[in-house]
């Protein structure tokens, strides 16, 4: 939980384990997330446990569906906890700002945990242009660069998830938290 | 115009029984495509039987399958591709095809919908609805589809088909894209493998353009190269290839309009008979495999020498082209030296001499002059003619 809560933006377990083990050197078993939806649903159901914040799917796409492999923390605005279409290259940047941060932070503090951030950070910088120069790791170029990229595609992902976080505030407040059902096609004649 | 027939389901379903279920993708449709001239497997392919899997525990199994390191080798290159949410996949794109930063919306069809056939008919309706978009050019439309699914009929029943390849749009045109880990060294790659990465991108390409003039669209938009994303050489560092694909899909097309009819062959086969009496845990093998004969007298097959590659019957099939000496047995170039001839028993009789009617006069006379230059070649070398 502390991982995504400094990610800040819906997270594969892998992505997930990566952060938890350059930051914290802490090493999570990426395959046990796949009981983690199920467990964290039954917490919720249940009544005999009551908590502030529950590990939650994002909502993907129009249906606003549960993503089987990208988790979200309930206690964020629903429009941090969408996949829209510019979604997964926007949050891939946001992350490597996060990163960036985090690694100008760690330098000088803990040198063990600034070459794993520092490694991390490289891959995320690697398809970002302007990010790396030579194959050196500087955050603060790193930083520049996803910013620009992000300034070319914030504004249409931030008015796509504006606009789908009103349709998710009007579902069910299990919904708003789980996701939606699959809808149901009817079959059009001879299909 | 001939009015469509439906496809009597519950009977198909029947059929099929208990049978291993094959995988609904487009990577099937390719492989199931060099066969449409075979009834049987036509009507397992409309049956999702799996006929690789049908003659396990037989004397005619097939030793099929990938080793697991070639599996574990394709997923480990599958995902670094896609990780950090398809970064690698956008780099490559914007590197080597001018991918425009603000190209960078993504829809992944496989994250969020159920693992079963209403999620794959989800996902057809979601794919038409993004191919619609691109198709009338909207702003909105997307730039990478990943996990789309298509339809198609094969023999007139519907199908849906999950694509393991990427479709990517710039520049008005969609291409489709196969990301596979065999290396492409100094440029190239294992012919065979390369063929069948291709062969499926057709397929989906032909799908795609399928589904765009469907909803109205032009299907010029689906460019005829497709997007070959290998690793460089023996490392995992990957690389793009682009490949003219136009003749492939005309290929594809012809081939899935050649099957037959799936309702004919429904109604060919007698009651109680099926792949639901073949597969494993159907009874004993001698059963078993009178069950499978049983089909393939009655819908009929078509075998070649390549069925041997990748269909699950093809042992049965040879023994049965074998015992009826059908010329096919030697191959399909060599059959179009025999016109007029219907078995390699005859072939013999009339390299021997024998007196040829007229169909078969200009096969005869090739037949004839084979057997004399092949008894002088063994007597040269001492052997006897």
């Amino acid at each position: 939980m502390a991982s995504l809560n400094e990610l800040e933006v819906p997270s594969s377990p892998r992505e997930i384990a990566d952060y938890a083990l350059a930051r914290f050197g802490r090493t999570v078993d990426y395959r046990a997330f796949a009981s983690i939806r199920r467990d964290e649903r039954r917490a919720y159901d249940s009544k005999r446990t009551s908590r502030n914040v529950y590990i939650v799917p994002a909502l993907e796409g129009r249906w606003l569906l549960p993503a089987r492999g990208r988790f979200t923390l309930s206690e964020w605005p629903i429009e941090q906890r969408l996949i829209g279409p510019h979604s997964l290259r926007v949050d891939h940047l946001k992350v490597a700002i996060n990163i960036a941060g985090q690694l100008a932070w760690m330098t000088g503090r803990d040198a063990e945990r600034a070459d794993a951030l520092s490694h991390l950070l490289a891959n995320y910088a690697r398809s970002i242009p302007g990010a790396m120069d030579e194959g050196s790791t500087d955050p603060e170029r790193i930083t520049g660069a996803a910013r620009a990229e992000l300034e070319v595609l914030r504004g249409d992902d931030d008015q796509w998830r504006a606009q789908t976080a009103e349709r998710v505030a009007r579902l069910p407040a299990e919904e708003q938290l789980w996701g939606a059902a699959p809808p149901h096609l009817v079959e059009a004649q001879g299909e | 115009m001939t009015k469509k027939r439906g496809i009597d389901q519950g009977r198909l379903d029947a059929i099929r029984g208990k049978a291993q279920q094959r995988t609904p993708t487009v990577r099937a449709l390719a492989n199931f495509s060099g066969h449409t001239p075979c009834p049987t497997a036509t009507l397992a392919f409309a049956a999702e039987v799996d006929l690789d899997q049908l003659p396990n525990g037989t004397a005619y199994e097939m030793p099929f399958g990938a080793s697991p390191y070639h599996f574990s080798r394709g997923e480990s290159f599958e995902a670094l591709v896609k990780r950090d949410r398809y970064g690698l996949l956008l780099g490559l794109l914007r590197d080597q095809l001018g991918f425009a930063v603000s190209d960078a919306k993504v829809v992944d069809l496989r994250s969020a919908y159920p693992k079963n056939r209403e999620g794959l008919r989800l996902r057809a309706h979601e794919t038409r609805r993004l191919l619609a978009e691109i198709a009338r050019k909207d702003p909105d439309a997307v730039n990478l589809i990943d996990g789309a699914v298509l339809s198609t009929e094969i023999g007139g029943k519907p199908a849906y088909f999950e694509a393991d390849s990427l479709a990517a749009r710039f520049g008005g045109e969609l291409h489709v894209g196969e990301i596979k880990s065999f290396p492409v060294v100094d440029e190239r790659g294992d012919p065979e493998k390369v063929g069948a990465a291709l062969d499926q991108a057709s397929m989906y390409a032909h799908l795609t353009c399928a589904t765009v003039t469907e909803v109205g669209g032009n299907d010029a938009i689906v460019a005829r190269d497709a997007l070959l994303i290998t690793p460089k050489n023996v490392g995992l560092t990957p690389t793009m290839s682009i490949v003219p694909i136009a003749k492939r899909m005309a290929r594809a097309a012809r081939l899935l309009a050649a099957a037959p009819d799936v309702q004919d062959l429904i109604e060919q086969l007698p009651p109680r008979s099926g792949f639901a009496y073949a597969c494993e845990g159907a009874g004993e093998e001698a059963s078993r495999l009178e069950a499978i004969h049983t089909m393939l007298d009655a819908v009929g097959n078509h075998y070649t020498p390549d069925c041997l590659k990748d269909c699950g019957l093809a042992r049965i099939c040879r023994e049965r082209a074998f015992q009826a000496g059908a010329p096919m047995l030697v191959g399909t170039k060599a059959i179009r030296l025999l016109p007029g001839v219907i078995g390699l028993e005859r072939a013999e009789e009339l390299a021997s001499g024998a007196p040829a009617a007229a169909t078969e006069r200009a096969a005869a006379d090739q037949l004839a002059r084979a057997e004399r230059l092949y008894g002088r070649a063994l007597r040269a070398a001492g052997g006897n003619a």
